[in-house]
């Protein structure tokens, strides 16, 4: 910013006011907080209750308390995630409220303290059954044995599995790969990785057991192929027509590199997403 | 008896064993890494050596200028993630009329962290979805597995 001075220059000359302005005495405006107009959806207003300057005691909840730990287990993430969102938020209201009582009174009040002090131990709460779910998850991994008798019992079932119950299994299929794999259903939610890998092949062989069990191009290793099946419908035509596939991209000497894989499924699915 | 490990974010050997005699160029101590005192307590902003900064959280989010300036550098600044999904109804307290329900991981040595309760429960997911199962339902009104 340039800061004009007053000089001999021509710049200030024009810049200098020469116009009167008739001046006209208005009646002060008082200075209180009605002569304010604030929009409604300020995003300071997340710092007030109900838009008050300040809450009354009674006002205050005196009475509930926090939540416990088994209740939050029962939480799903985004549930907590919002929870302690809003915790969040109550607590800024109540420190911005205990911060003008002790400039007011000198003295902060007890039960704005209390609902903060309340608040704080859900927070925390919700930390430890977040951690909880980490470190159970962590155990979980490393128990590979655990993982392998899952995905035997649910191939059991999957190829038990009549034709009334088609869509059952699939919807099955469905939660498992978001179970045991972390696949989602909705494809640009996926992150690759190595255990979206092994999903895709699990299920790739899967589905070629259900549906063509006499194939000869089973067990599916190249990861382009099992994406091919993993992408397929789960009926007999659509696995059938996808093999043929297959094994034309076998005869040409198509496959994957193996330390590629990633990195190739990845640019599949964006250019996927991208049609 | 066992040392307390109370510097546990050191994890390499190397440096747990180094660790008191570790000094910075000037030959001082680095702080908190004292010889002797209690070590079993937190720090304070009075204590350590001229290296230690304590600082509540809440600066260091940009540099200055030499021209008096202050820079604020936002990929510093802590942000706090909004829920994809807000969920509105659950408010920060519970009534104290709700019924306080326990856990008892019956059969889970490890409690919360056991993984064949992580398996138990991703076994009824996958083969019944989201539905209450005989083990998963709450028991006397205010018992659950967990």
């Amino acid at each position: 910013m340039t800061i004009l001075k007053r000089s001999l220059h021509t710049t200030s000359k024009a810049l200098a006011r020469n116009r009167q302005i008739p001046l006209v005495i208005k009646a002060p405006i008082a200075p209180t907080a009605n002569n304010i107009k604030v929009s409604d959806d300020h995003p300071l207003w997340q710092f007030f209750n109900d838009k008050k300057y300040l809450r009354k005691y009674n006002e205050i909840d005196t009475v509930g308390r926090p939540w416990n730990i088994p209740e939050l287990r029962r939480k799903s993430f985004n549930d907590l995630h919002s929870l302690w969102y809003s915790c969040l938020k109550e607590r800024n209201i109540l420190a911005r409220e205990t911060h003008l009582l002790t400039a007011e009174i000198d003295q902060p009040d007890r039960n704005f303290l209390e609902a903060s002090d309340k608040i704080r131990e859900t927070m925390w709460k919700i930390r430890h059954v977040l951690s909880e779910r980490y470190h159970q998850q962590e155990n979980a991994r490393l128990d590979a044995e655990q993982k392998e008798r899952l995905l035997e019992e649910f191939e059991e079932f999957y190829l038990k599995g009549t034709k009334e119950e088609e869509s059952e299994l699939q919807e099955a299929l469905k939660r498992l790969q978001f179970a045991a794999f972390g696949i989602s259903e909705i494809i640009t939610e996926n992150t690759v990785d190595k255990y979206f890998i092994q999903g895709l092949r699990y299920i790739a062989n899967l589905k070629i057991k259900r549906y063509a069990p006499e194939s000869e191009l089973s067990p599916i290793q190249d990861v382009g192929e099992a994406f091919i099946l993993f992408h397929a419908e789960a009926n007999k035509q659509d696995i059938d027509q996808q093999l043929l596939t297959i094994k034309k991209f076998r005869e040409d000497g198509i496959s994957v590199n193996r330390e590629s894989e990633i990195d190739h499924i990845k640019a599949y699915i964006e250019r996927l997403t991208q049609n | 008896m066992r040392p307390t490990s109370f510097l546990g974010f050191q994890t390499s050997p190397v440096s747990l064993l180094v660790r008191p005699w570790k000094r910075e160029r000037d030959g001082t101590l680095f702080y908190g890494l004292v010889k002797s005192g209690s070590k079993r307590h937190a720090l304070t902003t009075k204590q350590g050596n001229k290296n230690f900064y304590k600082g509540t959280r809440s600066s260091g989010i940009g540099r200055h200028t030499n021209k008096n300036r202050y820079i604020i550098q936002w990929e510093k600044v802590r942000t706090f993630v909004v829920p994809s999904e807000f969920n509105s109804n659950l408010k920060p307290l519970v009534s104290p009329n709700a019924t306080e329900i326990q856990n008892d991981f019956k059969g889970y040595s490890k409690g919360p962290l056991d993984s064949n309760l992580f398996y138990d429960k991703l076994n009824e997911y996958v083969f019944h979805g989201k539905v209450e199962t005989e083990a998963s339902q709450l028991r006397n009104k205010y018992l659950e597995r967990g």
